[in-house]
């Protein structure tokens, strides 16, 4: 316990972040090998699920391309606060460190919700969630804006007095950890771990069109957010994956950009002003439905 | 759970952990008895933000009545070079000390440090009067120097490789709301004059 007191320098801890940062994504890979082979010998797999594989790590590619050019400005905007506007300033400790993370969870939570319950986030978000399969490629499969929101939601903490290092950190671990929750490989994990984190299980339940599951599971870690805000749902039914409109493409630029296409689309056929400010605010279910009864008339 | 409550949770779960981080046990150069006065102002006060301002003038106090008792200067006297400058230019009277012969002859032995001192401050911590300079034990002939202030010196940074950006960030973690009287970097020395250790320490009135 003593040496979680001890003072840790920004360097050292900017080392290990891009340590994890750059390792995990090889072992990452090597995992969905792993995944890969597994299917093989199950006899599930397709040509639809290779294309979706390389389609997930090509908007991968096109999601570092756009990080590598923001990245400046978003670690910028953080030391910034941090530098002029921090309320104390926490020590660079491993009791700060841990704090950070449960902190950046609940930060996840509540970022990983409302990409749900707007058109604006949907649109970027979807993309991750518009593959059939689940495998640890789709953790991959990112939208184009997948790095704005995060911004707005972890900036509190380094208002806080957390070190920006410590939060982009926090980040980074709470990132991997969500990485590793999407396979099918592992059905449930003993009781009390499914009781207090995030599980493959649960995330499956999150990735699922079956009615009982829309809209639940968000969490990053913790899945205790989720019980204690009211959405969670444990996984009974098989999950069926993906999102509707159903996308039906294997094509990276399709995938990577379906999501601001459709919205676009949306805001652009929109009957009046009042229903494009809709589509901004209100939860991309409820542009679906409206869409749905227009068919009917 | 409604989504009012949900995010009304939410932020005490956030105050929680956060009073939680800022009262965390401290590294062991902290002050003990400043860290336990500062928890018993928390537990008397509802969590709202003035309490950190209160907790923070009692702990305050705690340490001003421990001052003085431990003197720590670790060093009396510097012999060196020595200007009123800008501290971010403090590059210049590095080179003004590395090029100063006639003090390094004077050296008895291979030196075990440089000193690093920064007196009359200016508020905004942007210029001192700075002395760059080696103990005056370890020189020869006496020649003219500056007294460190005495008293009890806390540590801000300390590590083998700091950089110089990194000794200039470290101006941040001083406490602006206590009086500066002195801040002392000490570059150690090994035999082949390769600085193996520097540490920053301050001096609060
Ligand atoms: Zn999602």
């Amino acid at each position: 316990m003593e040496s979680l007191s001890n003072i840790l320098s920004t360097d050292f801890i900017y080392g290990w972040q891009v340590w994890l940062d750059d390792w995990f994504l090889v072992f990452a890979l090597a995992l969905f090998v792993i995944e890969l082979l597994r299917y093989t010998i199950k006899k599930k797999m397709s040509w639809n699920l290779l294309g979706d594989s390389v389609a997930n790590y090509a908007t991968l590619a096109m999601f570092i391309v756009i990080v590598a050019l923001i990245a400046g400005v978003y670690a910028g905007v953080f030391f910034y606060v941090y530098d002029n506007f921090r309320l104390v300033e926490l020590p660079l400790t491993g009791w700060t460190i841990l704090a950070c993370i449960v902190l950046a969870d609940l930060a996840y939570y509540w970022e990983h919700r409302f990409l749900h319950m707007n058109g604006f986030g949907w649109a970027t978000h979807t993309v991750h969630h518009s593959s059939p399969h689940f495998n640890i490629s789709v953790a991959y499969r990112h939208g184009p804006m997948d790095w704005f929101f995060p911004l707005f939601f972890y900036l509190p903490l380094a208002l806080l007095g957390f070190n920006p290092v410590i939060i982009f950190l926090a980040e980074v671990i709470v990132q991997i950890y969500q990485t590793l929750l999407h396979t099918e490989a592992v059905k449930k994990l003993p009781k009390p771990i499914e009781a207090i984190f995030n599980t493959p299980s649960h995330h499956r339940v999150h990735h699922a069109t079956n009615k009982q599951y829309l809209d639940k599971n968000y969490a990053g870690i913790f899945i205790i957010w989720d019980k204690m805000f009211g959405s969670f749902a444990e996984e009974k039914e098989t999950v069926n994956y993906g999102v509707f409109p159903r996308i039906n493409s294997v094509n990276p630029l399709k995938v990577f950009f379906s999501g601001y296409g459709k919205f676009i689309q949306r805001l652009w056929h929109a009957p009046s002003w009042s229903y494009r400010c809709k589509l901004f605010f209100k939860s991309p279910t409820w542009a679906w439905q409206q869409e749905q009864q227009e068919k009917k008339q | 759970m409604s989504l009012f409550t949900s995010i009304l949770t939410s932020i005490i779960i956030v105050l929680a952990v956060w009073f939680g981080v800022i009262y965390q046990p401290t590294p062991s150069y902290a002050k003990p008895i400043a860290s336990s006065t500062t928890t018993e102002a928390t537990e008397n006060n509802a969590a709202n933000e003035s309490v950190l301002s209160q907790a923070k003038a009692i702990s305050d106090k705690a340490k001003r009545s421990l001052k003085n008792q431990v003197n720590n200067t670790p060093v009396n006297n510097i012999a060196g070079v020595q200007q009123h400058m800008m501290i971010s230019d403090v590059g210049k009277l590095w080179s003004q000390f590395d090029r100063n012969q006639s003090l390094h002859s004077k050296l008895k032995d291979y030196p075990s440090a440089i000193y690093v001192l920064y007196r009359n401050i200016s508020k905004d911590f942007t210029n001192a009067d700075i002395t760059i300079g080696y103990s005056d034990l370890e020189l020869k002939a006496s020649m003219s120097i500056t007294i460190v202030p005495n008293g009890n010196y806390q540590n801000v940074i300390s590590g083998n490789e700091l950089s110089a950006i990194q000794l200039e960030t470290a101006w941040k973690k001083l406490d602006f709301n206590q009086n500066v009287v002195a801040v002392i970097e000490r570059h150690q020395l090994n035999k082949s004059a390769d600085v193996i250790n520097v540490t920053m320490q301050v001096l609060y009135k």
